[in-house]
């Protein structure tokens, strides 16, 4: 009799099914954690199974109970990068400074630990000609810190879309630009060649609004447009005719499918109007509303529980406001801020951030720095030393990751200290990181 | 970069790639029960989770949870007639609450508040809409629709921000103005305790309804209008209903426990379920697994797989006794069952309990119509099992386990894994591989065994256990042999004699120590007479 061959060990597996006497020589009755070999084959014998190790060295707490993969975002493949970085982009001025004059940007790839100038994207558009219009930077008035506010930049889908600075105002049509993260190209001109520039870019209601400062040299001559900007194919769309002469559009606010634009003024003791119009619908703008008198400008404007906020600017001689219009059109001051100081009293620009409704005080008083409301009617100030300095936020970082924006972004307007992530998520105690120094270090302008 | 998500106890947490635990926040009001299973389904950019929330909930690529449609309002709007303004004619409007996401898109939709009993009159005024309802959920606002002069059917009117009722919205946009769509088919989901996603729907089954198979509308995971509900045959046969869904490319499978239907065609105008089978059924969900259009599920006699060609028992005739006799798994336990398909070692894995509550696994290669285990580990308990994403976006399958821990395989040959071949930790693999009864086709005569000669790859350390058993069928095992795997090919004794029938167990569990076996002889094999 030949010998006993089994070199077929496991080739059909396990089989407990036939009787012992009709089993092939290649199954077997029992593989426990026996697999078919697979590093040569479906004949190559057997071993072991796989190992395995545990993924999370922190335990979840419980009994895991399900789960699923969540194939979301745009993933390795999508770029040269298996991983692709979060990259922090905060606007800031020549030397770096990320307050006071936003033409230019500096990064973070680190959250903030370090900071360089990138090539892209390019510097915002600061042309000279907006010096003197001195409401764009709410509350201003003295020269020092001329310039345009920097919303002139938003994220639609994880992609910024900004004025760039690549043309010459009045004789070159202005630019919009788009940077992904990566890459940075042109997208969009605004006609005719004679507009001097982009005052706000803003996304409300799932549409990019843009405004313009088109001609004129004071607020007896001025005149400004509103667009609204396809974020796939550039198209802009002029919505209404241009504002009454005399108003720049310094903020723009979807609220209950109306279009609500601020008109602002440059004498500090002129009134800020605000004008509405239903895109599609009506072909005029509506004067809704004339602020009360000192409130000359706009920084900003945010629908948010029903109600639209406003942030006005106002001479420093008299009390500043949050100002709110509720759906039936009444508008109501919901909190006063102290008056002292000579430079500047004005509020910067609303954020929601975690049920809170934010904002900051720039001006010489104590009410100076950034105030948060729950409920839109009940402000407070955030309190803590570290605060001390900081009176003035912007909506000047914008997050780059495959999730599109993340957190706030407060940042001191005059001691340029540093830029901080705010986290209110114990609405009684903000807390904030502060980020890396490194924005401070002058960077050169490429 | 893709993560995963997975219920932990009552609370939920988002997994990196890299094993980093984030915990989500739920939506207010809604709470996780540790007793049920999570049944998750990726539906455009969100995965939807029902059956252990006290409501279905999405949860999108930031982690951020929310219910899946908001209750509808439940009080109807007032409106009256108010200042000059430009609508002349009776008007209705209805009210529901929104989910917008940060660019104003629509992320859910509640059903429609109740109708306004009597429409309201107006001549050249303006329509105020008061008694706006407030929402239990978090919600960004509400839509009214409202309908043109002297009539039925209802148009996108307003948005109205936030979720308040403090405030009395004023309006006289025109007929003409209105939306050019009617209103949307709405309806609030219920409470779901399964779901999957097909033909751009989702499709699930009620907890107050199980014998009913429901679909939202498509795109529209929120929108589950009361009328998109088929009842599937045998109702109230039993009290499981639905038990499971199985949505293949151009048919979405449902079982009961006695009986598989199809929904075939692709629009709601030509949706018809169709029978399959009344003698298979599902018995468990999470044992459902679709893999390249094919399904392997449980059933109460083995594994099933549905494909092109049908349905088909396809443990029958190889491990049938696995799940028909309560030798290996208790049959009571079936319906917990859960299972993976693991696309690097093309295999469906089964996990399943046996009478004394210990979890095992069963293997089905699907490429060679094999099976594999039982296996079981020292090393944790498995109780869920999925597939994640690595950060190569390479599919992984993960098994959860009751320590609160996620395990991954580190596979053999993978020569980017520098754990490959590993144990299970500090556990070792028991390994135990039971060979066929060699009778060298005579049964009926006993024989000599000679000196048995293993070979194998050759290790670095470890010795096999070998047991043969020689005699009839019943024969018991003689003393151990030890293979030192170092050697990859040694001659071990002689087996003896007499034996009818020889078997060989392998055995080895220290850690460490893989084992890799390429088959073995034995000369001679010599007959020595029918006794």
């Amino acid at each position: 009799m030949p010998s006993l061959t089994q070199y077929d060990l496991g080739k059909f597996g396990v089989n407990v099914d036939s009787s012992p006497i009709h089993k092939l020589d290649g199954e077997l009755s029992r593989a426990q954690n026996a697999i078919r070999n697979p590093n040569v084959g479906a004949e190559g014998g057997i071993t072991n199974r796989d190992g395995m190790s545990n993924l999370n060295g922190t335990a979840t707490g419980g009994s895991v109970l399900g789960g699923v993969a969540v194939p979301l975002g745009n993933g390795p493949g999508s770029s040269t990068s298996a991983a692709p970085a979060e990259i922090l982009l905060v606007a800031s001025d020549d030397n770096g400074n990320a307050a006071v004059y936003y033409d230019r940007w500096s990064k973070s790839t680190d959250y903030g630990t370090t900071w360089t100038a990138p090539t892209y994207p390019l510097g915002l558009a600061c042309d000279t000609t907006f010096d003197t219009i001195e409401i764009l930077i709410p509350g201003r008035n003295t020269g020092v810190s001329s310039g345009l506010p920097v919303l002139r930049a938003c994220v639609f889908n994880n992609r910024l879309y900004y004025a760039s600075d690549n043309y010459t105002s009045g004789s070159e049509s202005v630019p919009i630009r788009v940077f992904d993260g990566v890459s940075d190209y042109e997208f969009a001109r605004i006609q005719p060649t004679t507009t001097k520039g982009i005052i706000a870019m803003v996304v409300s209601r799932g549409t990019i609004y843009v405004t313009t400062y088109d001609s004129g040299t004071t607020d007896a001559d001025w005149v400004g447009r509103v667009f609204s900007l396809d974020p796939t194919t550039g198209h802009l769309t002029q919505i209404g005719p241009a504002l009454t002469t005399g108003y720049l559009p310094t903020a723009v606010a979807m609220f209950n499918n109306d279009l609500f634009v601020a008109g602002s003024k440059q004498t500090k003791t002129a009134e800020a109007h605000i004008f509405k119009i239903r895109p599609g619908v009506e072909v005029a703008w509506t004067d809704d509303e004339t602020l009360e008198a000192d409130h000359y400008a706009v920084s900003h404007m945010y629908p948010w529980n029903g109600y639209l906020y406003i942030a006005p600017s106002s001479r420093v001689t008299v009390a500043g406001h949050i100002v709110r219009r509720n759906l039936a059109g009444t508008y109501a001051n919901v909190k006063t801020f102290a008056v002292t100081g000579t430079n500047r009293n004005g509020l910067a620009n609303f954020v929601e951030f975690k049920g809170a409704l934010v904002n900051c005080v720039d001006n010489d008083s104590t009410d100076a720095g950034v105030w948060y409301s729950t409920d839109g009617t009940t402000w407070a100030k955030l309190t803590g030393a570290d605060w001390g300095f900081l009176v003035a936020s912007r909506h000047i970082c914008y997050v780059f990751d495959q999730h599109a924006t993340t957190g706030w972004y407060a940042t001191s307007l005059t001691t340029f200290v540093a830029t901080a992530s705010v986290d209110p998520s114990d609405e009684a105690d903000f807390h904030h990181t502060q980020l890396g120094a490194g924005i401070l270090t002058p960077i050169e302008t490429t | 970069m893709a993560f995963s998500i997975v219920q932990s106890g009552s609370t939920l947490k988002a997994v990196n790639a890299d094993g980093t635990l984030t915990t989500l926040t739920l939506p207010t009001g809604v709470t996780l029960d540790a007793t049920r299973k999570p049944r998750f389904c990726v539906f455009n950019k969100y995965v939807v989770l029902v059956n252990s929330p006290s409501r279905p909930i999405t949860i999108d690529a930031n982690g951020i949870c929310r219910v899946l449609s908001p209750m509808p309002p439940t009080f109807p709007l007032s409106l009256t007639a108010s200042s000059t303004g430009a609508l002349t004619g009776a008007y209705k409007a209805l009210q529901t609450f929104v989910i917008l996401d940060e660019l104003g898109n629509v992320i859910a939709e509640s059903g429609f508040g109740p109708e306004m009993e009597t429409a309201v009159s107006t001549t050249a005024q303006k329509l105020t809409a008061g008694q706006v309802n407030i929402s239990p959920d978090q919600i960004s606002g509400s839509k009214l629709y409202r309908t043109s002069a002297g009539g039925e059917e209802y148009f996108s009117w307003i948005d109205v921000d936030g979720n308040i009722n403090s405030s009395s919205v004023i309006d006289d946009l025109t007929d003409e103005s209105l939306s050019t769509q009617s209103a949307p088919a709405l309806g609030s989901a219920p409470d779901l305790i399964m779901v999957a996603e097909w033909r751009s729907r989702l499709w699930g089954v009620s907890r107050s309804a199980v014998d009913d198979l429901r679909r939202s509308e498509v795109s529209q995971g929120y929108a589950w209008p009361a009328e998109n509900s088929d009842p599937i045959p045998r109702i109230g046969s039993d009290r499981r209903g639905i038990t499971g869904l199985a949505p293949r490319r151009e048919a979405l499978g449902i079982g009961r426990t006695n009986t598989i239907h199809q929904v075939v065609g692709n629009t709601s105008r030509d949706f018809r379920i169709v029978k399959l089978s009344e003698n298979v059924g599902i018995e468990s969900h999470e044992s459902m697994c679709i893999f390249r259009d094919t399904a392997f599920w449980l059933w109460k006699d083995g594994i099933y797989r549905w494909d092109q060609s049908g349905i088909k028992n396809i443990s029958d005739g190889k491990v049938r006794s696995w799940f028909t006799t309560d030798d290996y798994f208790d049959p009571d336990e079936f319906r917990n069952a859960f299972a993976q398909i693991d696309p690097v070692r093309g295999v469906y894995r089964l996990f399943l309990k046996d009478t004394s509550d210990a979890l095992w696994w069963v293997e089905y290669d699907y490429n060679e119509d094999k099976f594999w285990g039982p296996h079981k580990t020292a090393a944790f308990t498995p109780t869920c099992a999925f597939v994640l994403p690595n950060a190569s976006d390479t599919e992984v399958p993960l098994v959860g386990s009751s320590s609160g821990y996620l395990w991954q395989p580190h596979y053999q040959g993978d020569p980017h894994d520098s754990l490959r071949g590993t144990p299970d930790t500090d556990t070792g693999i028991a390994f135990q591989v039971v060979t066929k009864k060699h009778a060298q086709k005579t049964p009926d005569i006993s024989k000599y065994w000679g000196r048995l000669s293993m070979i194998g790859k050759v290790q670095s350390a470890g010795t096999l256990t070998i047991t043969p058993k020689l005699g009839g069928l019943g024969a018991s095992a003689q003393s151990a042999i030890s293979h030192t795997m170092s050697l990859g090919r040694q001659v071990l004794r002689r087996i003896g004699a007499p034996g009818v029938h020889m078997e060989l167990t392998f055995e080895h569990s220290t850690a460490g120590e893989p084992v890799e076996l390429y088959g073995y002889e034995i000369d001679d094999v010599h007959e020595l007479s029918r006794r």
